[in-house]
């Protein structure tokens, strides 16, 4: 019970952060110019207006959505009321308000995330007071990039495992390295070809008659015109409502504060084994060993690698000997070989309980089930063994059982309508 | 922007290529083979489904999904709330889900308990494979059939009623009045104890150098012929059995065929029901010994299925008209009307013997 609550402690605790991470670069954008304890105050004010947003879900369906809609109306009217221009910082607060009934962290989270800081580079890029926040913007909206990556294929793994838990954890950290190659991909390729993309992407130089655009004259300097008005105000002073409300807000925060702690104190041994549980499940919930309904066990396939041409050049092992060298019988022995790796191939099992006579029937009546290549290599591959297979079989059984040689003709027969006849001749 | 758009633009781009790579090669040389640990069990027996995936080529695959449609009557033992088994009446959807590096074989093996008789075939299996990031880039549905046969349950034969206990156990041990009291001698066997003197064959005790008695026929064979009413409904008298007290009769008769061929008996079949794979109006096994009967009784009682096909008035006058002599039946019917009674005592006065047993009263 106890694990249960710190974890859902834990939870709340991180999406509260999440919500102030997310709006972090819009922060720092809404409140250039204003004075360092309002900055900090509405920094404060987005867990709060997200976490009073959270609790308004809790009322009833007509209920809830009207309670949430007045309190957004309340944030914006209050900014408005303080200052005209405090209302975008208003609207904003409402937004997060609004946000409140988003409880999980989903995918589409860091999108948003990922979205508003490509707003922010936007804005950063034309707002000259915002400029030194560019490169951290950019950096920011490439970290959200990667997290939307992989938090949308954890989302993905579970979509693929139906919802339930058939999703095991190490399926979800094998899936989930997968992700960070592709980001990793992505970044080093990105590295490398940015350069050549800011000068791709540059706007093509104007050509007018037979002079260039850069060959115009400046014009002339203008009036200065009227200051706009996102420019920082000199003799601005904040409304003396937000030192009132900063107040409020520092000593009803501490009040608060100082009442979970009496109440942690009170408990004390509940709460010493409730924070213990908390760290426990949040470092060890790894190496916790996760119970599988079933029996799994896995083996490497190593050992049945094909050679490549190149691995030669790196082993000792010579590959397999060339088919001009092989006697009649080897080199029916080599097509039964490569009908089973052509089997395998295509995802047949061959089992080493079965005759060679049984596994031909068996991948002739797998080959019926499926559904025929159109076209390629593959297609005339089977072409060619579904009108050779009972002879294959027949003088295979021949080279491998008998005393009697496999004559010439009887090879040539077989592979006269072999796809790589010019090949294997 | 620009930088934002640019590695925007780049991840896209690996996106779009990773999966026509996956498309393409993702499912080349991944074999798939699922095997039962056997293919006939008893009802309320467990077996083993292994699942094995080998994927044989370089690039592996972030995650691929199987999916099947099973029959609902296989229950897997741990899973039903682990893993997404998505239960109907009468099929089952069960999901699994790897990642497989290159050049590996997994091998994942379930429980599964077989409640019910039955012919339970698994026809076809879906393979579905994702992407680096995790999306589904293709899926193929191949085909791989395999059948279990689960036998109906065998009852201790102590749990049948003791009317038919004892006629069971008459036929198979019956002793001087039908065993070995005809006139005729078929041979010679070993001596045992509570063999009269008068049965030991001297001359061949002589030249063998032991104690051999006569061997002589039997008056009546010691076979059984289980004749089973797929009836559920007694129209005239407003009687009804029902699908469990119908499962009762077969696991009664598995068990007498079992009692009887384990002890040296013969014993046949005889059902009136809707047998699947079987065209006949009604199915008829001829009395045999051996463990494989046994073994053809019971596949034959899987794939029973309470359904008429011949009302059991017009098979009990088949049966006279046949004209067998020396037969055993025992009759196991929900019920029994006038008419049957009728025909019951013909087929006694014709010289067999016909036991009844009663699942109506019994449930009474």
């Amino acid at each position: 019970m106890n694990g249960t609550l710190a974890g859902g402690i834990i939870r709340f605790a991180g999406r509260l952060l999440f919500e102030w991470v997310l709006w972090v670069p819009a922060w720092l954008l809404l409140t250039i110019g204003h004075a360092q304890e309002d900055r900090l105050l509405s920094l404060t004010a987005v867990p709060v207006c997200w976490a009073i947003g959270c609790a308004l879900t809790l009322l009833r369906p007509p209920w809830q959505m009207m309670a949430t809609i007045l309190f957004m109306l309340a944030i914006a009217a209050g900014a408005a009321a303080i200052d005209v221009h405090e209302l975008p910082l208003g609207i904003w607060l409402a937004v997060v308000a609004w946000r409140g009934k988003y409880v999980n962290i989903t995918a589409g989270q860091y999108g948003i995330g990922f979205a508003a800081a490509c707003a922010s580079v936007f804005v950063a890029t034309g707002y000259d007071a915002a400029e030194k926040y560019r490169l951290a913007f950019i950096v920011v909206s490439v970290v959200w990039l990667a997290a939307w990556v992989i938090a949308w294929n954890r989302a993905l793994v579970s979509q693929a495992g139906l919802g339930s838990s058939i999703a095991t954890r190490a399926v979800r950290r094998e899936s989930r390295k997968y992700a960070f190659l592709f980001v990793a991909i992505g970044l080093v390729i990105f590295g490398l070809t940015i350069s050549y993309a800011l000068d791709w992407m540059k706007l093509p130089r104007v050509e007018i008659g037979g002079s260039q655009i850069d060959s115009i004259e400046p014009p002339q300097a203008q009036e200065p015109m009227e200051e706009l008005p996102l420019k920082v105000d000199e003799d601005y002073r904040p409304n003396p409502l937000w030192d009132i409300l900063f107040w409020i807000i520092a000593v009803l925060s501490m009040f608060l504060l100082w009442r979970f702690v009496v109440w942690l104190w009170r408990d004390r041994k509940w709460s010493w084994r409730a924070i213990k549980d908390a760290l426990r499940s949040l470092f060890l919930r790894d190496r916790r060993e996760e119970r599988l309904p079933y029996v799994e066990e896995r083996r490497s396939l190593a050992k049945e690698k094909k050679q490549s041409r190149w691995s030669g050049l790196f082993q000792r092992r010579p590959r397999g000997a060339d088919w001009r060298q092989l006697n009649h019988a080897q080199k029916v022995r080599r097509l039964y070989a490569d009908a089973v790796a052509a089997g395998l191939s295509s995802g047949h099992p061959h089992a080493a309980s079965l005759t060679p006579a049984e596994y031909m029937e068996s991948l002739e009546r797998w080959r019926a089930e499926q559904a025929e290549p159109k076209s390629g290599s593959q297609a005339a591959y089977w072409s060619w063994f579904a009108g050779i297979r009972l002879a294959l079989l027949r003088m295979y059984e021949q080279a491998r059982y008998s005393p009697h040689d496999i004559e010439e003709q009887q090879v040539t027969g077989l592979i006269e309508r072999h796809p790589d006849r010019d090949k294997l001749r | 922007m620009t930088v934002i758009v640019w590695i925007v633009f780049v991840l896209i781009v690996i996106f779009q290529l990773q999966r026509v790579v996956f498309r393409r090669l993702g499912l080349r040389a991944v074999a798939y083979d699922r095997t039962f640990s056997t293919d006939k069990l008893f009802a309320g027996e467990t077996l083993w489904l292994s699942e094995t995936i080998a994927n044989r080529k370089r690039l592996p695959i972030p995650w691929l999904r199987v999916e099947t449609l099973m029959p609902a009557q296989l229950v897997f033992k741990n899973e039903e709330a682990e893993t997404s088994i998505n239960r109907g009446d009468q099929l089952q959807n069960h999901a699994s889900l790897f990642s497989i590096p290159a050049y590996t074989e997994i091998v994942r093996r379930h429980e599964v308990l077989c409640p019910a008789r039955g012919c339970y075939a698994v026809s076809s299996y879906t393979m579905s494979i994702g992407d680096m990031i995790g999306t589904e880039v293709t899926s193929v549905t191949r085909t791989q059939t395999s059948e279990i046969v689960v036998y109906p349950k065998v009852t201790a034969f102590t749990d049948l009623p003791l009317s038919a206990r004892k006629y069971v156990y008459s036929v198979r041990s019956m002793l001087s009045p039908i065993r070995e009291d005809h006139y005729h001698v078929s041979g010679v066997r070993p001596y045992r104890e509570g063999d009269s003197f008068r049965m030991i064959n001297w001359n061949a005790t002589a030249k063998t150098d032991e104690l051999l008695v006569h061997k002589r026929e039997s008056m009546c064979d010691n076979d059984l012929h289980l004749l089973v009413n797929a009836e559920l409904l007694d129209h005239s008298n407003n009687r009804r059995v029902t699908k469990e007290q119908f499962e009762l009769a077969l696991s009664y008769a598995a068990s007498a065929a079992h009692y009887l061929i384990a002890g040296g008996g013969k014993a046949g079949l005889i059902f009136n029901g809707t047998v699947s794979g079987y065209a006949d109006p009604v199915y008829r096994m001829p009395a045999k010994a051996g463990a494989a009967h046994l073994d053809a009784i019971l596949e034959a009682m899987a794939r029973f299925e309470p359904v008429t096909r011949l009302g059991m008035n017009y098979l009990l006058e088949r049966l006279i008209e046949e004209r067998g002599r020396g037969l055993n039946y025992l009759f196991i019917t929900g019920f029994i009307d006038e008419e049957q009674d009728q025909l019951v005592r013909r087929l006694r006065l014709n010289g067999n013997s016909v036991e009844l047993l009663l699942l109506y009263k019994e449930a009474a």
